[in-house]
């Protein structure tokens, strides 16, 4: 694998068994409910709103900006937890109608800007993931 | 390949991410990156002999300079934790959603937040 086929967006998706409409309010009005990582997590629902970690001692943290909010279909961000903002790589997720519900698709491209912070986080997510 | 400890080792250091972030551009000698770090060129040697242990950079030689580049199969098992990472979250979401609609009475009435199912 080259460095340029490695570098190639990350996509991911699931199946929900809910509307579109419903979909997309759980996963980002209840962002902080079922986000699988510690401290509070929080998605300022407009563009260019913030998406914010509290953690244990009070600290807040900004880990993305918003860029699309556009319900229930689509929502993208800037993000880069654990990273300066500069170093952010971009999250697009799309909320489509499929047989019995909603598929899920998450694109992340440039993740590898941040790949750093990511690691830490990606270990910490599946470590309570395991846990719970 | 290196465990994922010593992976995140590697990265934790801000000088090493510095290094990393240099030879993201390109391959770059001792001296290169020295130049371009407010660091020693001993310094340089010591974090590019750790990232190299990680398995993070590679060595390679051009007639008689030696040039370090990141190494394209740690990127590729990064690569394979964030995509992990996804897999899981998106896992974890379905499953929110699901207990979510069984217990959408239940949470209607425990909840105070003004913003609720709109049907």
């Amino acid at each position: 694998m080259t460095n340029e086929e490695t570098q190639e967006p990350i996509r991911q998706s699931v199946h929900v068994d809910c509307p579109v409409e419903d979909a997309f309010r759980l996963f980002t009005e209840f962002f902080g409910d079922w986000w699988p990582a510690g401290g509070e997590h929080e998605i300022e629902p407009w563009t260019n709103g913030k998406i914010i970690e509290r953690t244990a001692s009070g600290e807040e943290r900004e880990w993305g900006t918003i860029t699309a909010w556009e319900p229930p279909d689509r929502l993208a961000f800037t993000w880069h937890p654990g990273a300066d903002a500069d170093r952010a790589g971009t999250v697009e997720v799309e909320f489509a109608v499929e047989a019995d519900g909603t598929r899920v698709t998450v694109t992340h491209s440039d993740w590898h800007l941040a790949h750093d912070g990511l690691v830490c986080f990606a270990g910490a997510a599946r470590e309570m993931i395991v846990a719970a | 390949m290196a465990d994922r400890a010593e992976l995140l080792g590697a990265f934790s250091d801000p000088s090493r991410q510095a290094v990393l972030n240099l030879l993201r551009r390109r391959p770059s000698t001792v001296g290169e990156l020295a130049e371009r770090l407010p660091i020693s060129r001993p310094a340089v040697s010591q974090h590019l002999q750790v990232l190299r242990s990680a398995g993070l950079v590679e060595e390679e030689r051009r007639g008689t300079r030696h040039y370090f580049r990141l190494n394209p199969k740690s990127l590729a098992e990064l690569r394979e934790h964030i995509d992990a990472m996804w897999r899981d979250a998106l896992a974890v979401f379905s499953a929110f959603t699901a207990k979510e609609s069984t217990s959408d009475d239940k949470r209607r009435n425990a909840r105070t937040n003004p913003a609720k199912r709109a049907r």
